[in-house]
Formats: structure tokens, C-alpha cells, sequence
């Protein structure tokens, strides 16, 4: 697979700019992982399934809902994964669809593991 | 300020959330379309809504395009926030109606000054609002908001038959000729003064609703006054389908207004000329409507003013005849028509009158004598009452004192009165009774006040006390329709109470029902135990009268002895009664029949 080379020159997580956003409160990074946590896996499970069913009109849609999470905490690289997937689902693309998706729980397991980082450096 | 997050995105809502909170704004939150729409139709006040687009259910532009197209404009500062950035986007979304359109990351500075800005925007709308709404002086709803709420009205009653309202136009009479002499310094306080006297006597707030509040308030009455301009206003009543409680309402505002107003040190009295019309009838256009309680109005000042008019169509008989009837009352008043007749009351054991009851007639000059019944509730509800009463106890008392002094040589006899719930609770009762003896020269003793026990019961403490001044007075209080009320006995006990009087309907029935025997036993051995005398009223038969009497009730009243008479006749049998004793067939004697009993 060759790899996008908009997302192979993105940050994966862009820190600096979300603390500052969050104005240094790391109790409330903490927050927003938790939440992001729970909310991203569930929309994961609902993303496959709309995509074994071609739904693509839910693939938009949770695709759309977690571009707005990746936008907030800064991953910029999952979050222009995801609008790609919401492009392909508007163009009814099956093979696209498939593609981004597997990019995006890639993606997906980086931010995870960034943010999840940056918890802990901030609970030591 | 609040603001309506609807985002389905977890993440952003709660850091959104998060900062708003900390910047002081109440912030409510929905995760759909659906429920965002419902909470914007159902929320309070103006509010700042942040709108993901692309949410779930209905989707973001669509709740922007329906809030847009709300007929009533509600005050909602419409904010896209966006993952997608492009230019398109923004544009659709700005189309659709929202007022700004920020994308994803938001940078929180940013935020704070774009919602200060949607705050500068909804405090301008509100109050363009208002000024287009309302009169500036008296923050009434102006002619625009009547207008626009009774078309409102109007095509509702056109839809809906089972709706109705009713307009009552009120013009203040003389208002030029007070604002000329006062100033208008002091004509502008007199206009709010009348203002908040008018939002007194209806369903009405004290401010009213504009934009999106309106839909708040769901669909239960809402009574309107708007001053229409000068010194007329218009008073809508919501959900009102009798042109007889328009009427009602009417004379709320005459009695509100007959109060006097102290305005620029002077105390000033105003009255009203007042026309209704309602939506039942032919008319089915507000402007027809108005313009039927317009009419009506201009025919109450034609007929002198200080009086309501009803723009009748057909099938409102009752209140126009009830209109009448109150026009008939006022007048009567001030031509003298009362009369007071005077029911004797006997003593059961010894036979002799020892009371009379003054009993209000009216005689019409068309109708000729009309019975309390068919226009005492009608006073009361007027406040009529208070003069007639007034009068009332003012000739009881000189005709009593008047036979008294006749018969001085003889035991003297008492005069009951009865007082009205109104002379009760706002005559200032005892003063009025004190200075009426003194003016009269009627010994206290020789006066009883009759009162309901129903409106003893009604406020226990005013009673208490009222009665407790009349009985340091030196005054007697009998306690009228015993046993048709719900006193209670033990309150009963505590109050200075002189006399029971058994109702009509008890005694009616003591021939033939043995429940009604045994009430008017018990009634009798209370009054007894409890020290106080029992009088029956209502004794029309011979049976009646021994049955009582084997009961050993004190005193009775009716047809049997005689109806209430005009003085001269009630003259001529206490004459009788006190020179030649005891008499027989004292009504059969009063219409110059043959007794038809004997004591």
C-alpha cells in the first residue's frame, strides 16, 4: 500500500497547539480523552458495520461525527483520514471506503496512544 | 445568556460545554436535531444556539431554516460550528440562516468574542421588538401587538369552533379635560396609575411576552390590555365564549376605577365608558370585532358614560339583559326605588312580635316590586351592595326606633338586618352600624345583624373579629340559613353569637320528613345548650308551628304570620299587637281576610 503522503507528512497529534487551546488544563485534556475514548470506539463498531452493509450514508455521517473529535483534540492526521472517508461514503465508493476505513483505525490507534502519553506525563 | 449546544460529538460538546460554563453563560445541550428543535421552541427568553451542521435527526441547517421560518420570530442567535472548512459550506450554512459560522478547532478567544457578539445582536432585536410591541409609557402592548394578537385570535375562532374571545374597549371619560388641568406631567402618571389598575382585574402579566417567550407560555388563557392611544384602551379576554363574563370583567374595571386615584398630591376620581363584542357572532374579523366594542363604546358615552355597552349580535340576550338590569340597579339607587319592608317575628311562646326583620324590595318602575332574590346578588357583584345596604340599615334602624318610641309603654322590639359578604369584608361594618345607631338614636340593644354562616366560615379570622367589635359594641348577631353551611361547631362556640336561624328549607320539611324533624331538633337543642335563641323561618303551615313549638323553639317567621310588609302596614299590626295583645291571623288581619288560625 502506498502510503498518502499528505498524512505521512501530518503530526500525528498536534500537543502543543491543543494544550494551548486548552489552556494548559490537563485535567480537562484527561476529560476529553475519557470521553473520546468511549465515544471513538463505539463510532468505530458503528463505522464497520455500515460498511459490511455499504450504508454509505452512515459512513458519512459517523465519519463526519469523529472528524469533529479529531478536530477538537488536535489529530490531524486521523482527522483528514476521516473526511477522506466521508468523501469516499458521499461518493459511494466501496473500495475507498474500505481503504480509509483500515487508515483511519490505524490512525485511530496512534491518537490513542499520543493522548493517552500525554495523561500520563501529565498524572506523573 | 443561554446557549444550545447541539453537537453529536461527545468530545466537542464537552470541551464546549466546559468553557462556556467557565465564562458564565447557562448552557443547555442536546446530542440531535430533534430534541435541540423541541428545546429551542420551548425555551425561555433569547439564547445563543452553536449548531454542529451535520447533526444527527434533523440535520443542523434544518433546525437554522426552521427557526428562520417560525412565524414567531423567535430572538435565537444561530452559530454553525463546522468540521468542514470550505467555503461552500460556510455559505450553505449562512443561507440557511445562521448568523456566523466558525469551524473546528475552535480557538476559545475567538468563541467568547463571537458570542459577545450574537449577545449585542439579541439584546438590539429584543429591544426593537419591544419598541415596535409596546407603549413606552405605560410598557403596555401597543396598537401593533393587539393587532397583530387579535388577528391571531380571530382566525383561531375561525378554525376553531370551540374557541372564543372578547374584547371590552375602554375609554376613560374626561380624560382631556383632567390631563388639561393637571399638566401632562401628572396625565402621564394618572395613564400608568389606571394602567396597572386595569392589569389588576385581568389573566393578564404585568409584562407581556414578545417573540419566542410568547410560545413559552403554551395555550392556556392569556388575557391582553393594550392602550390603544390617549386614553383608550382595549382589554382582550382569552378564551372567553360568554359575552356575560365580558361583562363581568367590565364592571371589575368600573368598581377598580371608582377608587380614587392620588396623582400630584390631588385626589382624583375617573370613570369609564366601556363597549364589548365578542367573536361569536357574524363578525369574523378582528378589525370587525374592534370595531363592534368600538361602537358599543361610543354608545355608552351617548347614554352618559361610567357604563358598559354590549355590541349584541343575536343569541346574547342573557347579557344584554343583564347589562340592563345593572343599568336599571344604578339608576334605581339614585332615584330612590328601594323600598324596605318589615317581616315580623314572633315569639312562639308568648305570641307576641318582638322582631321584624327589614327585608329589601325593589320597585321597578316598568317590572313594579321585584323580590331581593332577582337583584341582591347582582348589587353584591357590582358593589351596589355597599350604598344599599347602607340605606337599608339606616331606615331599619329610624323605623324601629320610630315604633319603639310609639309603643313606649311596651317591651321594646328588635330589628334585624342582614349584611352582605361585601359590607362585611369592605364596608368597614362597625363604624358604619355605630355612627348609624348614634345618628338614629336606636338603642344597640335593639338592633341584630344577621349574617350567613357561610361567610363566617369564608375568612374565620375577619369574622372573629368583626363580630367581636359589633358584640362590644352592644350589637347582636344572629347567624342566618343555620345548617346550610359547614360551620364548624367548636369555632361556632367562640364566636359572640346571639341567635341561630333555622333555614327555610329544614322547616319545610319537618310535616313529612323525619330527617328534617330531627336536624331542627338538634338545631334547636344546640342553640339552646350553647345559650343562644332559635328562630325558624319560613313557618307556613299550622303543623309547622306546633311541631316548633312542641320543639320549644324561641321564634318564628313566614306566611303563616305574614309576609314582609310595607311599613304602614307593618305599623298598623305592631299597633295591634302591642295595644290589643296578642293576635290572631296576623297576615289573614294585615289583608282584612278571616283568620284562618289562632295562637
Amino acid at each position: 500500500m502506498t502510503p498518502n503522503l499528505e498524512t505521512a507528512d501530518q503530526v500525528a497529534v498536534d500537543l502543543s497547539e491543543l494544550l494551548t487551546r486548552l489552556e494548559g488544563d490537563r485535567d480537562l485534556l484527561q476529560v476529553l480523552y475519557d470521553t473520546f475514548a468511549d465515544q471513538s470506539e463505539q463510532t468505530l463498531k458503528n463505522l464497520q458495520f455500515a460498511s459490511q452493509r455499504d450504508n454509505f450514508l452512515d459512513v458519512q455521517r459517523h465519519a463526519y461525527t469523529l472528524q469533529g473529535a479529531f478536530a477538537t483534540l488536535s489529530c490531524l492526521r486521523a482527522k483528514a483520514c476521516s473526511a477522506r472517508l466521508e468523501r469516499a461514503a458521499s461518493r459511494y465508493d466501496r473500495e475507498a471506503v474500505g481503504r480509509e476505513l483500515k487508515r483511519l483505525e490505524h490512525e485511530l490507534g496512534i491518537a490513542y496512544a499520543v493522548l493517552e502519553r500525554a495523561c500520563m506525563e501529565v498524572a506523573a | 445568556m443561554r446557549v444550545l449546544l447541539v453537537d453529536n460529538d461527545d468530545v466537542s460538546r464537552v470541551l464546549m460545554q466546559h468553557t462556556l460554563e467557565r465564562n458564565g453563560f447557562d448552557v443547555m445541550s442536546a446530542d440531535n436535531g430533534n430534541s435541540a428543535l423541541e428545546m429551542l421552541l420551548a425555551h425561555e427568553g433569547p439564547c445563543i444556539a452553536i449548531v454542529d451542521p451535520a447533526t444527527h435527526g434533523s440535520e443542523g441547517l434544518d433546525i437554522c431554516r426552521e427557526v428562520r421560518s417560525s412565524s414567531n420570530n423567535p430572538s435565537v442567535y444561530m452559530i454553525l460550528l463546522s468540521s468542514r472548512e470550505a467555503i461552500e459550506d460556510m455559505v450553505t450554512g449562512l443561507d440557511a440562516g445562521a448568523d456566523d459560522y466558525l469551524t473546528k478547532p475552535w480557538n476559545p478567544k475567538e468563541l467568547a468574542a463571537r458570542l459577545r457578539v450574537g449577545e449585542r445582536s439579541l439584546k438590539m432585536h429584543d429591544s426593537l421588538l419591544r419598541q415596535a410591541h409596546f407603549d413606552p409609557l405605560t410598557k403596555l402592548p401597543n396598537r401593533a401587538f393587539l393587532n397583530e394578537r387579535l388577528a391571531a385570535c380571530a382566525k383561531e375562532a375561525r378554525e376553531n369552533p370551540g374557541y372564543q374571545f372578547t374584547l371590552l374597549f375602554v375609554d376613560i371619560d374626561r380624560f382631556k379635560m383632567i390631563n388639561d388641568s393637571l399638566g401632562h406631567s401628572a396625565g402621564d402618571e394618572l395613564m400608568k396609575r389606571i394602567s396597572q389598575r386595569l392589569l389588576q382585574v385581568v389573566r393578564s402579566r404585568k409584562t407581556f411576552p414578545v417573540g419566542d417567550e410568547r410560545r413559552r407560555l403554551g395555550n392556556g388563557p392569556s388575557d391582553m390590555v393594550a392602550r390603544l392611544s390617549g386614553d383608550e384602551f382595549v382589554v382582550l379576554l382569552d378564551h372567553f365564549a360568554d359575552l356575560e363574563d365580558g361583562v363581568q370583567v367590565a364592571n371589575r374595571i368600573h368598581n377598580s376605577l371608582e377608587k380614587a386615584f392620588q396623582v400630584a398630591g390631588q385626589e382624583i376620581f375617573l370613570s369609564a365608558s366601556i363597549g364589548i363584542s365578542t367573536s361569536g357572532g357574524s363578525a369574523t374579523e378582528a378589525s370587525e370585532i374592534l370595531r363592534g366594542a368600538d361602537n358599543a363604546m361610543y354608545k355608552a358615552k351617548l347614554l352618559g358614560r361610567a357604563r358598559s355597552e354590549v355590541n349584541a349580535p343575536t343569541g346574547n340576550t342573557a347579557a344584554v339583559n343583564r347589562l340592563k338590569l345593572e343599568t336599571d340597579l344604578r339608576r334605581a339607587l339614585e332615584n330612590d326605588e328601594f323600598e324596605v319592608h318589615y317581616q315580623p317575628i314572633i315569639d312562639l311562646n308568648g305570641c307576641r312580635i318582638t322582631r321584624f326583620e327589614a327585608l329589601m324590595r325593589w320597585r321597578h318602575p316598568e317590572l313594579g316590586l321585584i323580590p331581593p332574590v332577582s337583584f341582591i346578588p347582582l348589587a353584591e357583584e357590582i358593589g351596589l351592595i355597599l350604598p344599599m345596604g347602607s340605606a337599608l340599615l339606616r331606615s331599619a334602624c329610624q323605623q324601629m326606633q320610630r315604633w319603639n318610641s310609639q309603643f313606649s309603654n311596651s317591651v321594646p322590639a328588635t330589628m334585624c338586618v342582614n349584611i352582605s359578604p361585601r359590607q362585611f369584608i369592605e364596608g368597614n361594618l362597625v363604624r358604619q352600624v355605630t355612627d348609624t345607631l348614634t345618628e338614629t338614636g336606636l338603642d344597640p340593644k335593639l338592633l341584630e345583624l344577621e349574617v350567613t354562616e357561610n361567610l363566617t366560615m369564608k375568612d374565620a379570622g375577619l369574622a372573629g373579629q368583626v363580630l367581636q367589635e359589633l358584640s362590644d359594641a352592644g350589637i347582636a348577631v344572629s347567624l342566618d340559613d343555620f345548617g346550610t353551611g359547614y360551620s364548624s361547631l367548636s369555632y361556632l362556640l367562640r364566636l359572640p353569637i346571639g341567635t341561630l336561624k333555622i333555614d327555610r328549607s329544614f322547616v319545610a320539611g319537618i310535616e313529612q320528613s323525619s330527617e328534617s324533624l330531627s336536624v331542627v331538633q338538634t338545631i334547636i337543642a344546640l342553640g339552646h345548650n350553647l345559650g343562644m335563641k332559635v328562630i325558624a323561618e319560613g313557618i307556613e303551615t299550622e303543623a309547622q308551628l306546633s311541631l316548633l313549638q312542641m320543639l320549644k323553639c324561641d321564634f318564628g317567621q313566614g306566611y303563616l304570620f305574614s309576609p314582609a310588609l310595607e311599613p304602614s302596614k307593618a305599623s298598623e299590626i305592631f299597633a295591634k299587637d302591642r295595644v290589643d295583645g296578642p293576635i290572631s291571623g296576623i297576615y289573614a288581619m294585615s289583608q282584612g281576610l278571616p283568620a284562618t288560625w289562632v295562637f
